[in-house]
């Protein structure tokens, strides 16, 4: 069957285009092949500026590392007990400690005072919280 | 479709993924006013063609590396076509639905109204005839009829049997003689 006998079909008499316009058609789309194959220069502005904001963070971060005299006491602090340690005079450092905590000690009148009463000291005890039974069991010891 | 020199080289850009922009122009120079044509008896205004056309041939390039030499690169640009102008129209229909007409007046009004289009009463009848045909029947008409391609093309372009198309064919045959009977 020739359905062209009884169909007009599509008549490109009646479908038309504008003059020129394949000629046109062809730049248009080469134009948006090369926008495609190419970056905009919008993201690269923005991938830079990323980068610049990044590295000034950087920058102004190290100098106030570097300017801040905390940071090198620090430093230096660590430098310093790490020599302490591998040279030994750690154990002169706490045998000093040991005898500024004494002196403190002998400071405290209360811890000193060798005429305190069994029943004041008790009493003390028992204000600090400590129960009658451990101190009781304390005594039992001696 | 005889295949050409030139499409035969062009195949052989796409299958070796060498297809530059520079040789784009070429693909852009062979299959313009076919790819435009086609998608102009699928969205009937100038306007429409124009967009989807150009759209086509982004797609294409965006998905160059897909072609594998499967098929011709005719019918691999035909199949891109044929899909993207029924998307413009589904998008186009859903935009502007109207259930009393299903679209097909709506798009004849659109037609008419198209300072490119100068067709007579005959001409928009048998337009609104193919458009009172289901989506596949009227694909496969306007590319066995209008493009005169082989089933075997078609059946590469529409991802159908060619016993289906065939049929398809058939049925719209006599659907559009019996609506073009009733209106005249």
């Amino acid at each position: 069957m020739d359905n062209k006998k009884y169909i007009p079909g599509f008549d490109k008499e009646s479908f038309q285009v504008p003059d020129g316009y394949f000629e046109q058609l062809s730049k248009n789309i080469e134009q948006k092949i090369a926008e495609e194959s190419t970056p905009p220069i919008r993201s690269v502005n923005k991938q830079l500026w990323s980068v610049i904001s990044i590295a000034a963070t950087l920058f102004i971060g190290f100098g106030i590392w570097w300017l801040t005299p905390a940071s090198t006491t620090t430093s230096s602090a660590s430098i310093a007990t790490s020599e302490i340690i591998e040279s030994g005079e750690l154990d002169d450092l706490l045998l000093q400690q040991e005898d500024a905590i004494l002196a403190l000690v002998e400071e405290q009148p209360l811890l000193h005072n060798e005429d305190l009463s069994f029943e004041e000291i008790s009493d003390y005890l028992i204000q600090e919280g400590v129960s009658e039974s451990d101190i009781y069991n304390y005594l039992e010891s001696y | 479709m005889i295949k050409s020199q030139e499409e035969k080289e062009l195949e052989s850009l796409f299958t070796q993924q060498k297809v530059t922009p520079e040789y784009f122009s070429l693909v852009v120079h062979v299959y313009k006013e076919r790819v435009y044509w086609l998608v102009r008896k699928i969205v009937l205004t100038h306007e429409d063609a124009n967009d989807v056309t150009q759209e086509v041939f982004i797609r294409i390039w965006e998905k160059k590396h897909q072609f594998n030499g499967n098929s011709r690169l005719f019918t691999w640009i035909y199949r891109i076509a044929t899909n993207m102008a029924l998307e413009h129209l589904r998008k186009n229909k859903n935009k502007n639905h109207s259930s009393l007409s299903d679209g097909v007046e709506d798009r004849i009004f659109q037609l008419q109204a198209d300072t490119y289009f100068s067709g007579d009463d005959a001409e928009l009848k048998f337009q609104k005839a193919l458009l009172t045909l289901p989506e596949k029947q009227r694909m496969v008409f306007q590319l066995k009829y209008f493009e005169e391609l082989k089933y075997e093309e078609i059946s590469q372009i529409l991802d159908t049997s060619v016993g289906a198309l065939k049929a398809s064919y058939h049925h719209a045959n006599e659907k559009l003689k019996a609506f073009l009977k009733a209106v005249d």
